[in-house]
Order: structure tokens, then C-alpha cells, then sequence
């Protein structure tokens, strides 16, 4: 029964998956906009998406940007409301689809990120989190990611049991927490040729840093946060193995007071007097709280998403110094002759 | 209202944003609007005596005609509205202008003009047309400041001159995000553009490259066999880029290109070994406790 129902449940999920996000370059440079206003400020930019829902594509046509949560003199969701009445006037797609946020060196998963997505995702179906990589473009390489939770992780926040035991049942790691989808950027025709007009107004020499082979720095910013995390995790560990420690003790207490008790019913028995039921003695050694592993899986996905940026990083510079090593065996040659 | 607010020297910097939403707000026009109508946002530097315009929104406005009289109506409500939400989050964009798109300017500009001067507070306010009709099979996009003329205490009127707009002007990562998008433009066949790897973004630049370097080649075959008239310039420009390129001696170049790339395979190595580690203790994990 239980496994009917299940598959049941996953049917219905998958009509409401997106298998891609459509975004228009209009909501991708006032992203960048946003993002990198912020960026000098230190701040986490935050802002909503605005779009709709075709098919199994979410494309999003718009977007505006969250004020900083110092500012006390507009109420958030008044504020809001405001500027999608007001988009609304101009014909703009007023459907609030996802939210996007700015990330530095891909720390973008933590909690936060995790409860604001699950109540984005409860109330509208189809939502995603998008996350944009300051260091990353600086860098030259775009980094525009689209996530979304996973009914796993869903089912599990609403439970608001985060024990082994409900880990194991769902079947939730670190990377079934959240599922990415990948984004195609579309603009419309009249915005080629708006591109093409550009085209010819941009200077010509930008736009290639990403042929940089200036590597340590970002490297080092790679590690320092890889080592930050896996110092957490480390932590979480720790936490874990006292925890069994200390149910270790605890069971071999129990065993004691109840060979204890044992021996005592048989004295007892001998006597003719009534023995002492075994109940009491449970009752005294409480279970203890099993430490929450949601904190360990979500600095577990982390580290697994800096591996992964650090993969690619090299990668990318191997190939460069490659690069490099033709043109100097090039001027070599020339030197020589 | 003097024209000394803009000297010929004052440079007015556009960003890619704004033309993107003045597109936008076009598209998505109502049936009967023939063209849009919008505000310009942006800040100005008076010591570098610099325009930059960095932001817009449209407004909602109605063309009406009674008669002989072509009415024109603005959501001037809306414009202040909007202003003060666009402050909440970027306090430092003023009303600078105000943008219209069509083949030229309006009858109604005049009006627009002493609308948005009352908004821009002490100074002229800028107007941009985007020619949207693609007239000449271009975009052409331009840039107007009204400068009065006429009698002195007689009948006065309006001059829209034509001021120079200079070149586009971007911060570092949105040009990322552009030649993204224009490679995309200009290859609809391909697929759609999807964000790759970095390594892919560095093989097609090694391809563009390439190319860019079988050009030069033939151009220097061609001057060579006297194919060409040799030009100086290009010449001199070979010259700057070739000799630009740092020249290391064999070894401290070895040392550099061994240590990085000892460091780059060592950053792979542990990196998919942190990996492996991982997807070991999640498999752990799911043993039962006993």
C-alpha cells in the first residue's frame, strides 16, 4: 500500500518538474546589475523573479531587486506588492516565479537558502532559486545556476525531523538536497539586432579576461573556504561520535541496573515477596536527543560544490598554461634560429 | 534653464541595461500604444562632468486625438511612484530624462520636456529616441537635449540639438554575460545558449584565436608576395602586439609552467579525492546503526 501511494506521489510530482529555466537577457543584466551594486557593499543581494510557466520550461521575463533588510522604513512584502501593482500597469509579467540571490565563491548553500527555497516551493509549485557567482564572472566565465528542492527534501523540512533515522528513510544526501536545472538565456529578435548595434559601440578589447592565467589568488580563496567547511564538518563529527558515546554508556548502565534487578527478583523470589517490575528501572535512563544532521548534509553539499569548482578551475588554467607553453617554445624556436 | 548645462565636453555614458528595457517595454506595449514612453535613471559626475545613464522605466501614457488636437496623457502619479521604489534599493539614480521610441521626435515633446525639467530639478533633462521601425535597417539610437530659441520676449519654441552619445559603457561582468548572449544572436541555429563548462568557453577561444591568427597570416603571405599594398599602421600594430609578449628565458619559464602545473593536477587530485570521500561516508551512513 505504502509503495502505491509512493509511486502515486511521484507521478504527480513529475508533472510539476521544470526540465529547464528560460531567461531573458533583460532579467540576466539586471541580475548582474543588482549583484554586483552589492557586491562593493559586501552584501547578500536578494531579489524576485518574474515570469511564467510553459510547458516544462520556466522562463522568466523580469525581475526587481529586494531592499536591504537595514532599511526599516518599508514593510517587505508591502514593498513587494507595490512594485508587481505597478509592473502590472506596464504589461509585465507579474507572476512571481523564484527569487535569485548572489553568492561569493559558491558559499550559496546554507540553511537560510534551504528554508527560504522550501517556502517559496511550498506555496508556489514551480519556483526556483537562482544563483549568480560574483567572483566567478569577475573572472570571465558567466555563473548562473538554477535550483530547486527535491521532493525528498521536501517531504523531510515538512516532518521537521532531521534524525539519521529520517535521512536514511528518505534516502536524502547532500546531493539529493537540491536538484539544478539548467538555464538557456533567449532574447527575443529585436534584442539581437539591439545586441548587434551594441556590438559595433563595445570596445573590442574587453570581454577576454577570461584568458587570464592569474590562478593563485583565486585558488587560494577556493581553499581557504573548502578548509573552513570541512573544519565544520569535522565539528559535526565530533558532535556525532560523543553522541554515541555517550548512548554507549547509557545502554551499558541500563544492563548493568537490569542484571541488577535480575539478581535481585531472584533473591526476592526465594523470599516470597513480589518482584520489582523491570519498567522502573527503564523509565530511569531517558533516550537522549539524537543530534540534527541537516547542518552536517548541508556543509557536505557545499564542500562537494568546491571540489567541484575546483576541478573545473584547473582544468580550464591547464589548459592555458598549455597555451602559453606553445608560445614560448614558438619564440624559443625563433630565438634560436 | 541655460544651455550651459551641457557643454560639447559633457559625455554621456549609456549602459546595455536601459536599451534592453526600453526594448522590453516596447514588445510588451498595448495593442493601441504606437510607441513608449519612459523615464531615464542615472547619476552625474560634475567634477568629471559625466552623464551616466544606468537605468529606465516605462510609463504608462495615452495618445488621444479630439479633433484637430492630439491629446497626450502621462501617469505622472506612476513616474514618482516608481522613482521612489527604484530609491529604496538604488538611492543614488536620479531622473535624468526621459525616453521615447520612434522614427522621430513627437508633437508631444514639448510637453515631456516641461514635465521632466520640474523633475529633474536644476537640470535639463536628456531625451533618447530608439528608433524601433528599424528605419535604414538599423537601431539607431539617439540622443537630444532641448535648448530654447526664439525672440527674446517673443515666440519662443523648443530646439532638440543632437548631442553625442558616447560609447556604451559596461562593468567587466556584464560584457561577460553580452558576448554570451551575442554569440548566441548570431548563431540562432546553434543551441540555445546554455551556460558550459569553462573549459568549453576556453576551447572556443583558442578556436577564435586561431582564426583571428590564419587572418593575419594571409594578410602577411598577401603584403609579402606583393599581393597588397603594405600599410603602416597595421604594420606598427603587429609589431606593438608581437613584442608585447614578455620574454622569459627558457628556464624560469620551465620552473613557472612545471610549479603551475603541479599545482593545478595536485588541486584535481584532492578535489576528487574530498569527492569520493564524501559519496563514501553519505553510503556509510545509510548502514543501520548496529
Amino acid at each position: 500500500m505504502a509503495n502505491r501511494g509512493g509511486r502515486h506521489a511521484r507521478n504527480e510530482d513529475s508533472e510539476n518538474t521544470i526540465n529547464y529555466v528560460q531567461c531573458d537577457g533583460l532579467a540576466v543584466m539586471k541580475m548582474i546589475k543588482h549583484c554586483h551594486e552589492e557586491s562593493s557593499n559586501m552584501d547578500l543581494a536578494q531579489g524576485a523573479l518574474l515570469g511564467l510557466v510553459v510547458d516544462k520550461c520556466l522562463e522568466i521575463t523580469n525581475c526587481f531587486p529586494f531592499p536591504k533588510s537595514g532599511d526599516e522604513t518599508m514593510d517587505e512584502e508591502m514593498y513587494q506588492l507595490t512594485v508587481m501593482r505597478r509592473l502590472r500597469r506596464v504589461n509585465v509579467d507579474h507572476l512571481h516565479v523564484g527569487w535569485y540571490q548572489s553568492s561569493d565563491v559558491g558559499n550559496s548553500l546554507s540553511l537560510a537558502l534551504l528554508e527560504s527555497q522550501y517556502h517559496y516551493q511550498t506555496s508556489i509549485e514551480e519556483s526556483v532559486v537562482v544563483v549568480y557567482d560574483t567572483q566567478k564572472s569577475s573572472r570571465g566565465f558567466l555563473c548562473l545556476k538554477a535550483y530547486r528542492l527535491t521532493p525528498q527534501a521536501i517531504q523531510m523540512y515538512k516532518d521537521g525531523d532531521f534524525t539519521p533515522e529520517a535521512f536514511r528513510t528518505l534516502k536524502v544526501g547532500y546531493e539529493s538536497l537540491f536538484a539544478e536545472i539548467p538555464i538557456v538565456i533567449k532574447n527575443s529578435p529585436l534584442t539581437n539586432i539591439m545586441m548587434s548595434e551594441l556590438n559595433e559601440l563595445l570596445p573590442e578589447d574587453k570581454g577576454h579576461n577570461f584568458l587570464d592565467l592569474g590562478t593563485a589568488s583565486v585558488l587560494e580563496n577556493h581553499m581557504r573556504s573548502l578548509i573552513e567547511r570541512v573544519d565544520e564538518l569535522y565539528q559535526e563529527a565530533v558532535r556525532y561520535n560523543k553522541y554515541q558515546q555517550v548512548v554507549f554508556k547509557q545502554d551499558t548502565e541500563k544492563h548493568r541496573a537490569l542484571a541488577k534487578l535480575a539478581a535481585e527478583n531472584a533473591v526476592r523470589t526465594s523470599k516470597g515477596e513480589p518482584t520489582v517490575s523491570e519498567e522502573e528501572v527503564i523509565k530511569q535512563f531517558r533516550p537522549l536527543p539524537v543530534p540534527a544532521r541537516l547542518t552536517a548534509t548541508i556543509t557536505s553539499g557545499q564542500i562537494n560544490t568546491h571540489a567541484q569548482h575546483i576541478a573545473q578551475f584547473c582544468s580550464q588554467s591547464l589548459a592555458k598554461l598549455f597555451i602559453t607553453e606553445s608560445l614560448q617554445n614558438a619564440k624559443e624556436t625563433k630565438e634560436i634560429k | 534653464m541655460s544651455i550651459s548645462n551641457y557643454r560639447l565636453q559633457t559625455k554621456v555614458r549609456l549602459q546595455p541595461l536601459v536599451l534592453f528595457q526600453i526594448i522590453s517595454a516596447y514588445e510588451r506595449r498595448p495593442k493601441t500604444a504606437k510607441m513608449v514612453v519612459g523615464t531615464l535613471l542615472g547619476r552625474r559626475d560634475r567634477c568629471n562632468d559625466t552623464i551616466d545613464i544606468t537605468n529606465c522605466y516605462a510609463v504608462h501614457h495615452k495618445e488621444q486625438q479630439i479633433g484637430d488636437m492630439e491629446q497626450f496623457k502621462l501617469d505622472t502619479g506612476y513616474v514618482g511612484e516608481m522613482f521612489d521604489l527604484n530609491q529604496v534599493t538604488y538611492p543614488q539614480e536620479k531622473i535624468i530624462g526621459w525616453y521615447t521610441t520612434g522614427r522621430t521626435l513627437s508633437r508631444s515633446a514639448a510637453a515631456l520636456h516641461a514635465f521632466y525639467s520640474r523633475e529633474c530639478g536644476d537640470m535639463q533633462p536628456l531625451h533618447l529616441l530608439v528608433d524601433t521601425s528599424l528605419r535604414g535597417g538599423r537601431l539607431t539610437t539617439r540622443l537630444y537635449c532641448a535648448v530654447t530659441m526664439g525672440v527674446p520676449g517673443g515666440t519662443r519654441g523648443l530646439l532638440f540639438t543632437h548631442l553625442p552619445l558616447l560609447k556604451v559603457s559596461t562593468e567587466g561582468d556584464e560584457e561577460v554575460a553580452l558576448r554570451l548572449m551575442q554569440n548566441q544572436a548570431l548563431h540562432p541555429t546553434k543551441q540555445l545558449g546554455r551556460m558550459l563548462p569553462e573549459l568549453v568557453h576556453v576551447l572556443e577561444a583558442t578556436r577564435e584565436l586561431e582564426q583571428k591568427l590564419d587572418l593575419v597570416m594571409r594578410y602577411i603571405n598577401d603584403v609579402l608576395s606583393r599581393k597588397r599594398r603594405p600599410d603602416n599602421n597595421i604594420g606598427r600594430a603587429l609589431h606593438e602586439a608581437l613584442t608585447s609578449v614578455p620574454m622569459l628565458d627558457a628556464d624560469s619559464f620551465r620552473t613557472m609552467f612545471n610549479a603551475n602545473v603541479r599545482n593545478m593536477l595536485m588541486s584535481i587530485t584532492l578535489a576528487s579525492m574530498i569527492k569520493t570521500q564524501m559519496e563514501l561516508s553519505e553510503k556509510l551512513s545509510y548502514l543501520p546503526d548496529n
